[in-house]
């Protein structure tokens, strides 16, 4: 009963999300805008929820998949490789979501078998810098500094971008909730808790870090392809910049780690907080962010989803 | 006993950490359905003798042996569920996961085949130690001796051929001590299950277990009946000439 209600629930509010663009004004209204950001936050949080909320390797790598998934994109469309017509086009999209994926997987065996904990994501930061210098370095094939110029007259609205990321999202979300509640799932979380008990009990550790911090790129990959082709202006300080593992971080923790949720209502909270910070206070909306953090911090140690649960002692 | 029911056989295991030799030349059997009692002072180096079972330690000499198969350096995982469960002697059980998720974790991960029954598996182990009723409470909130009786499902749920069990009854009340014997009984009489059981209370271990082996600064210096063992100079020698908790 309870959970017929709350699939039905569910599927109301992404209908109403759905319809937004119908309602407003999508090419004037702020408000498309900011709720596009909000998809594009939620997939980027899933991403780093799997990763460290639920196996508990905390990655500061995501910058690098999302960035690359962009660069994907962009060296697909430009070199004309695919032949699928590159604009939301989903092998595009889906393509931008396997190479950050396939290269999590063969980067993760290593950083995943040898460096635990801190120097794990002291690892995935370096690598992350490893992959900017090459973009940054790679000539003419990822132009350099400058990056890649995607043929902007294709725009016509905002209302493509906003329903693939809504579609993302959900998808997102979904494939998380899908994966923690399965078999897979219980490897998942034996890990975080405890790897070397998870091994006595039969789990093949790298095996399943590694899966995670693959998947974990797949989504941020196929955001970053999103964020790409509304960008139409690929470089490394857009796609690459350490925000991308930041925000993730940041909506992660602010809404609560490990849960389904947490993300959602970080990603829905500091988007909000953002788009207000950008209308009044321009610029400042680091300052506020940090400001929040603290607060959140000080007064919700376990994130928003900690009000909606009992008080323990 | 014939050497076909041998279930798990160390060879001269050797095993030291920097200049301190805690295992030498450590020969033992366990033979199907047997339960082993394990003693010796602190230090002596019994836990690390299940370290090196479970390949969490590498010997540094020496063979192990599961069921005949040379088992010496493979992976944990692929040792458990070759049928090796244990315990730890300071409980390691995963806290943020419901009890019922414990288990099923062992049950899926631990067991050979039998990823189809896990559920009826995990079920049975908990309904064996008493935890049914608390199977959906979050780990972190039984009781320290309730995570020790999770524990003993999880290694159960695996189905394994032998059992390690590294001081299962420390911090737990009588009853619950008679509960945890009844168990490991019912382990050996319905599955034909080897314990191999470290233990510092020596008066349980003489009373239940079938042999007992005895570990001194790394050096197996008995193994025999619980009679025989209780009775020997070496052992009394060992016990009475080392100040132990
Ligand atoms: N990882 C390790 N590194 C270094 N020394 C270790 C390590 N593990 C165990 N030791 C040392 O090896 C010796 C044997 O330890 P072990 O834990 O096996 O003893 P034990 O017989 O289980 O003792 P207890 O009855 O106190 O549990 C001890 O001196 C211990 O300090
Ligand atoms: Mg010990």
């Amino acid at each position: 009963m309870k959970k017929d209600k709350q699939v039905i629930l569910t599927a109301l509010l992404i209908l109403a999300f759905a319809v937004v663009p119908f309602i407003v004004d999508s090419e004037k209204s702020y408000l498309v805008y900011s709720l596009f950001l909000f998809f594009c936050y939620i997939i980027i949080s899933q991403a780093w929820n799997l990763v460290a909320g639920y196996t508990g390797q905390i990655s500061l790598g995501q910058h690098a998949f999302f960035g690359l998934g962009a660069y994907t994109t962009a060296l697909i469309w430009l070199n004309n490789i695919t032949k699928t017509g590159y604009y939301f086009d989903p092998v595009t999209i889906l393509l931008s979501g396997l190479v950050p994926a396939t290269i999590a997987a063969i980067v993760g065996i290593p950083l995943l078998s040898r460096l635990r904990g801190d120097y794990f994501a002291l690892g995935t930061l370096g690598m992350g810098e490893i992959i900017k210098v090459i973009f940054v370095k790679g000539g003419s094939i990822t132009g350099a500094s400058d990056g890649l110029h995607l043929p902007s007259s294709v725009y016509s609205s905002i209302r493509p971008y906003y329903w693939t990321g809504l579609f993302l999202a959900v998808f997102a979300t979904l494939l998380i909730y899908l994966i923690v509640r399965s078999r897979t799932g219980l490897a998942l979380k034996a890990i975080r808790e405890d790897e070397t008990s998870a091994a006595a009990h039969g789990i093949h550790v790298l095996k399943y870090k590694v899966l995670a911090f693959s998947i974990g790129a797949f989504l941020a990959g196929l955001c970053g392809s999103l964020y790409g082709i509304y960008l139409f202006h690929i470089n490394p300080d857009s796609v690459l910049k350490l925000d991308w593992t930041l925000y993730p971080i940041l909506m992660c923790v602010i809404g609560g780690t490990g849960t389904i949720t947490g993300p959602l209502l970080g990603s829905f909270f500091i988007s909000t907080v953002f788009s207000v910070a950008d209308i009044y206070f321009v610029q400042m909306h680091p300052v506020m962010a940090g400001i929040l953090i603290i607060l959140v911090m000080k007064f919700m140690p376990k994130g928003l989803i900690g009000l909606t649960q009992r008080k323990e002692l | 006993m014939d050497a076909n029911s041998v279930v798990i056989r160390l060879e001269r295991i050797c095993k030291r950490f920097g200049g301190l030799q805690v295992l030498s030349d450590v020969d033992l059997e366990v033979h199907e359905g047997e339960i082993v009692g394990l003693i010796g002072p602190n230090g002596a180096g019994k836990s690390t003798l299940f370290n090196v079972m479970t390949s969490l330690y590498r010997p540094d000499r020496g063979g192990i042996y599961l069921l005949g198969k040379n088992i010496t350096g493979l992976p944990p995982h692929k040792i458990c569920r070759m049928g090796i469960a244990r315990t730890f002697q300071l409980v390691r059980t995963f806290l943020k996961m419901s009890v019922l998720e414990n288990a099923l974790t062992a049950a899926v991960y631990g067991q050979q085949h039998g990823r189809k029954n896990a559920l009826q598996t995990a079920m049975e182990a908990l309904e064996l130690v008493g935890l049914y009723e608390k199977k959906d409470m979050m780990t972190v909130h039984i009781t320290l001796s309730d995570r020790r009786l999770l524990e003993l499902a999880m290694s159960l749920a695996s189905m394994p051929a032998i059992t390690l069990l590294d001081e299962p009854m420390a911090g737990l009340n009588p009853s619950e001590t008679q509960n945890l014997l009844r168990v490991i009984q019912r382990g050996r009489n319905e599955r034909n299950t080897a314990v191999l059981w470290i233990e510092h209370k020596v008066n349980a271990v003489l009373d239940f277990c079938d042999r007992v082996a005895v570990l001194d600064y790394g050096l197996k210096i008995a193994d025999g009946k619980p009679d025989e063992i209780a009775n020997d100079p070496k052992v009394i020698e060992a016990y009475l000439g080392e100040p132990h908790a």
